[in-house]
């Protein structure tokens, strides 16, 4: 078993080197980072809330909405560019089985998202750190907090893996489109939908009911019984901040969420496998 | 053929998937769907075209609704009610538990939005009085109505409670209803000592000057004494005058 996997390691680590490269990885973490560096002085204006919500939202967005477009194109990109290179058909020839060089490209994508999640995280710790340090200093804010952090560090980490499980998903989501599409550009834009989807999931099985068409209603209840909830991942703006609002997740329930999105991203790469194990590659 | 399979095979395989982990994904969602207001479809229901697509923000929502704030306030400057109205409606759904949209979102629909009626319509000396109270309490009714559900999301908070106590006082000239909220507010977690000040008025403009003078006796022992804040000498003030005109009476 352990030499059915090293394959797996060794293209898992040649994608991740590969992606890390790419220059639209390094983009997106400027442009992310730049726009950490911004949300510094939108803090000027008045949105209503406090300023380390918006810093928070702020630098959770971003982490998101980055992320999942990352996590579509690299994966779409670095899938195709095999195939197109025909360096997918060298490899194949070798004693490399189609599911481990899935699961190799799969896991080099995974752990690529883990390295730009968690280069925000640390960045978003630094930022908040900065301001806690000035609002410390206020003598209203210390009696308010009444002994109780002003920031919860941990919890920023705790929503990174939450955002690394959903990730994965949509990146195995993403090998699944690409495994019987035939273009980058046609698993890039399905892709992108795929995600929408999953956004509005829990609006669609809440919904579905409610149609009087027989085909709509069935339609609407496809789409919500056959894709992920991602909203059950988009917590941060329920933790971080002390507030009443705090959302206090107990062990039980993580470890729901992780073991929902790890089930989610072993179905996805089996049925990559499944629906890749005859394609043409030629 | 082995096209068709295959998508069967896997749209039936997440089908099952799902099925199969609906319990697992039940057990976390209950929490956080209640903990989220936004999530139920019945919150967004008017909105649902708007709501949708804030839906698909993930965690952007609360920064969508800080920049629709703005956006609202381009319409406010330019004084065009319906949008204004609606854009406070919608930033409200979308961030529900930021306190600030639903007290300012009020304040404009019920101070500002009726003014800019009247003064449409010719300013307040060419429009009839009667027509001008009738704009003030329809809006200030609407302003009361979305303060109602703002109470849904922060329960018994004293910012929201006096605002609708002022407007049942100033725009509705409701003193009973005004009265009730007023208390209301004093009781409320981080009251203040207008609230029960304002509410004790009210009782000796009700010709209750014995209710209004255990009332403030009852508030002056729940005062800290060593907070040097406090409004303690302008309440021992107000009870010694209430119990001479209490004196008076007998």
């Amino acid at each position: 078993m352990k030499n059915a996997f090293y394959p797996c390691w060794l293209i898992a680590q040649n994608t991740f080197l590969e992606a890390v490269r790419q220059k639209f990885f390094y983009v997106l973490l400027f442009l992310s980072i730049a726009l950490l560096g911004t949300s510094y002085y939108f803090r000027h204006f008045n949105f209503g809330s406090s300023e380390l919500k918006f810093i928070i939202d702020f630098c959770f967005g971003m982490m998101v909405i980055f992320g999942a477009l990352l996590a579509i194109i690299i994966t779409a990109q670095l899938f195709f560019s095999e195939l197109e290179n025909r360096t997918a058909i060298t490899l194949l020839a070798k004693p490399v089985a189609r599911w481990q060089f899935l699961i190799g490209k799969f896991l080099g994508v995974w752990f690529l998202m883990l390295a730009f999640s968690l280069i925000l995280s640390l960045m978003i710790t630094f930022v908040l750190w900065n301001r806690e340090q000035a609002f410390m200093e206020i003598p209203e804010v210390i009696e308010s907090l009444a002994g109780k952090p002003l920031i919860h560090y941990s919890d920023i980490y705790l929503y990174l893996f939450l955002q690394w499980i959903k990730l994965g998903i949509l990146s195995s989501l993403t090998l699944l489109i690409a495994s019987f599409s035939k273009s980058n550009l046609f698993t890039i834009v399905v892709a992108c939908f795929a995600f929408i989807i999953c956004q509005i999931q829990y609006l669609a099985k809440d919904y579905y009911t409610e149609f009087d068409f027989f085909f709509i209603r069935w339609i609407i209840g496809l789409i919500g019984w056959s894709f992920p909830n991602f909203q059950i991942f988009n917590i941060g703006d329920q933790l971080v901040l002390e507030s009443p609002h705090r959302l206090l997740i107990h062990a039980k329930e993580y470890c729901s969420i992780i073991l929902y999105g790890v089930a989610y991203i072993i179905a996805y790469s089996l049925l990559s496998v499944f629906s890749f194990r005859k394609r043409e590659l030629s | 053929m082995a096209r068709f399979t295959n998508t069967i095979v896997i749209i039936g395989t997440l089908t099952l998937l799902s099925y199969v982990l609906q319990p697992v994904e039940n057990y976390s969602w209950k929490t956080i769907k209640q903990n989220q207001s936004e999530f139920n479809v019945s919150s967004i229901h008017e909105h649902l075209g708007q709501g949708l697509i804030f839906g698909l923000l993930g965690e952007f929502r609360n920064i969508t609704a800080d920049f629709l704030w703005i956006q609202m306030y381009t319409y406010w400057e330019n004084k065009k009610k319906d949008q204004t109205s609606s854009w406070v409606r919608l930033v409200t759904i979308i961030s529900p538990r930021t306190r600030h949209f639903w007290l300012e979102g009020a304040r404009i629909v019920g101070y500002d939005i009726p003014y800019w009626k009247i003064n449409s319509l010719g300013g307040s000396f060419k429009v009839p009085e009667r027509v001008q109270d009738t704009y003030l309490k329809k809006q200030a009714l609407i302003a009361i109505k979305l303060l109602h559900q703002a109470l849904e999301h922060h329960p018994n908070d004293y910012s929201i409670t006096m605002q609708i106590a002022q407007f049942y006082y100033d725009k509705l000239k409701d003193k009973e209803k005004a009265a009730e909220y007023f208390l209301l507010a004093s009781k409320s977690h981080h009251s203040t000592g207008l609230a029960s000040r304002i509410y004790a008025k009210l009782l000796v403009e009700f010709h209750r000057e014995q209710e209004a003078h255990d009332f403030l006796n009852i508030y002056l022992e729940s005062l800290l004494k060593d907070d040097p804040y406090n409004d303690k000498y302008i309440i021992i003030k107000k009870i010694r005058d209430l119990k001479i005109e209490i004196d008076k009476k007998k």
